[in-house]
């Protein structure tokens, strides 16, 4: 009797291959569904991302490989590319198709990538995406043509609408059926030369680690990471490369340059007649606009003046709303304070700690709506790849390149986002300088603090237009320290060398309603997420440390005491003097701020920012404000929510006070050197500022922080921005009074 | 105290216990998601703790 064996099912492996911007993840997303997993890739941070596509009857893995511009691995991106393609990564087989996804609108540029793939000799689907955006912009795509030049199916799909999926499984499908291999390059004979002298050369042992294409790498590329990996000795490598690429030296060729020189020869030659009217498709508007915007003088006053017109609207249109989130604030505690007039303590919790607290940080949504407003309004238009772009030069003085104007831009809204995107850096050393200095850009969380002080002291000194201008210079200051600390840093602590930087510029076209609202939503629900949750929690605990202990007759003894002052100045009895408080509403207001004051000394958290207060002294910061900073080290926006609760529970932020910009407008010295004056003047608000720009608040920076370099270098992180910020706050403050 | 003082002590006291293992958990994942760089994923669903990042986005 035949036995039956029982073998696990193994599905056919695809790759889905593509540059940056492609709408590749759109496409995978569609193809996959929901079936998706996400991990990473063995030993490196780089994200493994798969799926499982239905391709007809049957099923296959699909994995999504990071975008690239080409095989050149340079970044740990393009290294995992390389690796997966050529099967080198453990628990990732090589795959048996690869779905080439382009953009149509740019197709010369994305077969670039194609035709270096094609060397693998793996059957090669080519997605044209964005195939809509290509009829928008009048091009006429002969996709048959395409397909017969380059001898493998080519299907125009658009990732976004899933138009044109059902034909690319069957092209799949197609190509894992009867493996069609794409047309390849017929190399110069210099080039051929050059490889067949390199590959007899590359030592037996070596050889047998390489594949095809990788030869090539070693040939084309500068300083090629499979040296390192294939363990060759580096001198021998270099030494024999070199030889090699005298031939193409010979034919006049620099051999870095050599392969986009053949490459983009053979693809003009395939392109020739398939795309029909590319010259109406030029984005000819865009290219009289970048004479301008990416001027190096032009462009950079552009580029101020567009900042400054930004912050200016993000405090002067939000006031309105705040007032609306203010009133909200107050109308519910008005409601739900006499549910718990019988609990004090509960009523107290609930009104100063929770509703004032989390109510003094919901306050600022709709300043953070509008500043993602203009992020994604510049983004979506195109003008933030040109922000990049002008800031290449200056980059580039400092030891860095436009590329890491990407990761700086992205830490304006967060840095944990912006940390990550330094994956994208090739040097190593160039993307760790980025990721050190990246935290210093001024993340969304500072804006409540700039907004709370400036709203509360720059604007009733100085008036609207230069709170504006404040806040707007606010937002440099973080940008300027890094240039100057990366000017340090690469020359004396990471020492890096200059990096070529490559950039696309997409077409300019009008923002896009649902990408505008979408990027406000992500933001203000994520604003509101973190004040459900975490702003929550601290809020709960530090009204926990403000409110406990409470001695038992620290009211009576404070109730007594201040009878007897009310008895010694008008004459009367103690018995009297009670009545007369009991009586009049402004005595009774005194005593309960007498004895609210009285209760924050035996206080936890009154102990200890008194205890540390004279660490920040030399900054002008009093214990209240020492408190709000050392409860901001989780995270920086926590002081405002602190502040509201040191002002409530301190009986300052009440009906009369109206709010927590009022109580801080009031607040004086009890004793010391200024006793009486008043303690937030325009040095210590500055000061308070400077400190919260420079600070390292932000317990999850921190750890991507380690995540993408180690634990040492997130402390190194912590320890350098801390010590700067309280400097800087110390200078600002110091200098200020000296005007003062 | 009275039952009342009481059941008000003991509502507080579980708010606040309640406030501080969030906090808790809330540092926990967040540090190892910083410590995830060993390939086998941080045990967060990928994401960081504080915004839901999951690097693929912020790279591309």
């Amino acid at each position: 009797m035949a036995e039956v064996v029982q073998t696990p099912r193994r599905l056919a492996r695809v790759a889905m291959l593509g540059n940056p911007n492609t709408g590749k993840t759109s496409l995978f997303n569609s193809l996959t569904g929901l079936r998706q997993r996400v991990g990473n890739y063995p030993g490196i941070t780089v994200e493994k991302k798969t799926g499982v596509m239905q391709l007809g009857k049957g099923e296959a893995e699909l994995i999504d490989l990071p975008g690239t511009y080409s095989l050149a691995a340079a970044s740990p991106d393009e290294r995992v590319v390389v690796d997966v393609l050529a099967g080198h990564v453990s628990g990732t087989e090589r795959p048996e198709a690869i779905v080439c996804v382009v953009d149509a609108t740019n197709l010369q540029r994305n077969l670039f990538l194609v035709s270096q793939v094609a060397e693998l000799g793996i059957p090669i689907v080519v997605a044209l995406n964005l195939w809509d955006s290509a009829r928008k912009q009048g091009l006429n795509i002969n996709v048959e043509l395409l397909s017969k030049r380059l001898g493998v199916p080519v299907v125009p799909t658009i990732g976004r609408t899933a138009e044109g999926l059902p034909q690319l499984r069957a092209a799949i499908v197609e190509a894992l059926e009867q493996k069609p291999l794409m047309t390849r390059i017929q190399w110069p004979e210099s080039a051929a030369r050059a490889e067949a002298e390199l590959r007899a050369a590359i030592p037996e042992k070596i050889r047998a680690q390489l594949k095809e294409l990788e030869v090539q790498r070693l040939l084309f590329d500068a300083d090629s990471p499979i040296i390192e990996r294939v363990g060759w000795e580096h001198a021998e490598a270099r030494r024999l490369i070199d030889e090699a690429r005298k031939h193409l030296w010979d034919a006049g060729v620099n051999p870095l340059a050599a392969e986009a020189l053949f490459q983009y020869a053979h693809l003009k030659e395939i392109l020739d007649g398939v795309v029909l009217s590319p010259e109406e498709a030029l984005p000819r508007g865009s290219e009289s606009i970048d004479g301008i915007l990416i001027h190096r003088f032009w462009g950079l006053l552009v580029f101020v003046g567009m900042m400054f017109v930004v912050f200016q609207a993000v405090y002067a249109g939000a006031g309105p709303l705040m007032d609306l989130v203010d009133g909200a604030k107050g109308w519910t505690q008005d409601l739900v304070g006499p549910w718990f007039e019988s609990m004090p303590m509960l009523q107290s919790l609930v009104t100063d700690g929770v509703i004032e607290g989390v109510g003094a940080f919901v306050i600022f949504l709709p300043q953070i709506l509008i500043l993602f407003l203009f992020i994604a309004l510049l983004e979506d238009t195109g003008y933030m790849a040109r922000a990049a772009f002008l800031m290449d030069k200056l980059f580039n003085w400092c030891g860095l390149n436009g590329k890491s104007f990407v990761p700086f831009l992205s830490s304006y809204a967060c840095a944990v986002p912006g940390v990550m995107a330094t994956r994208t850096i090739e040097d190593p050393k160039a993307r760790l300088t980025t990721i050190l200095l990246a935290p210093l850009m001024s993340c969304s969380a500072r804006l409540p603090v700039y907004v709370l002080m400036i709203g509360a002291f720059v604007e009733p000194q100085l008036g609207s237009f230069w709170a504006g201008v404040a806040l707007f210079g606010m937002h440099f200051v973080g940008l300027f320290v890094a240039v100057v600390l990366a000017f340090l840093f690469t020359r004396f602590l990471i020492k890096t060398k200059p990096q070529p930087f490559v950039l696309e510029l997409p077409a300019y076209h009008a923002p896009r309603i649902h990408n505008v609202v979408y990027r406000m939503y992500e933001a203000g629900k994520e604003f509101v997420q973190r004040a459900g949750t975490v702003i929550l929690a601290i809020t709960i605990i530090i009204w926990a440390m403000l409110y406990f202990p409470r001695p038992a007759d620290l009211e009576s003894n404070e109730t007594k005491a201040f009878a007897a002052e009310q008895a010694q100045a008008a004459g009367i009895s103690e018995e009297e003097a009670m009545a007369a408080i009991e009586a009049d509403e402004e005595l009774a207001a005194a005593l309960q701020a007498r004895i609210d004051g009285a209760y924050v000394d035996p206080r936890l958290l009154g102990r200890l920012g008194k205890g540390l207060q004279p660490i920040f002294a030399p900054a002008g910061f009093d214990w209240k404000i020492t408190v709000g900073v050392l409860a901001s080290f989780p995270a920086r926006e926590v002081i405002v929510s602190t502040l509201g609760i040191i002002y409530s529970l301190g009986g300052e932020v009440d009906e009369e006070s109206g709010s927590l910009r009022e109580a801080m407008r009031h607040e004086t010295w009890d004793d010391g050197p200024r006793a009486g004056a008043t303690v937030f003047n325009l040095p210590v608000v500055f000061a308070i500022m400077v400190f919260f720009a420079l600070c390292s608040q932000c317990g999850s920076t921190l750890a991507v922080t380690a995540k993408e370099s180690n634990w040492k270098w997130a402390a190194f992180t912590f320890v350098y921005m801390t010590s700067l910020a309280w400097i800087g706050a110390v200078v600002v403050y110091q200098v200020g009074m000296m005007f003062l | 105290m009275n039952a009342l003082q009481w059941i008000e002590l003991t509502v507080v006291a579980l708010i606040v216990g309640g406030a501080v293992c969030y906090l808790i958990v809330y540092v926990r994942d967040v540090i190892r998601f910083g410590s995830s760089s060993s390939g086998k994923g941080c045990g967060t669903g990928g994401g960081c703790p504080s915004c839901g990042t999951d690097g693929r986005d912020a790279a591309e």
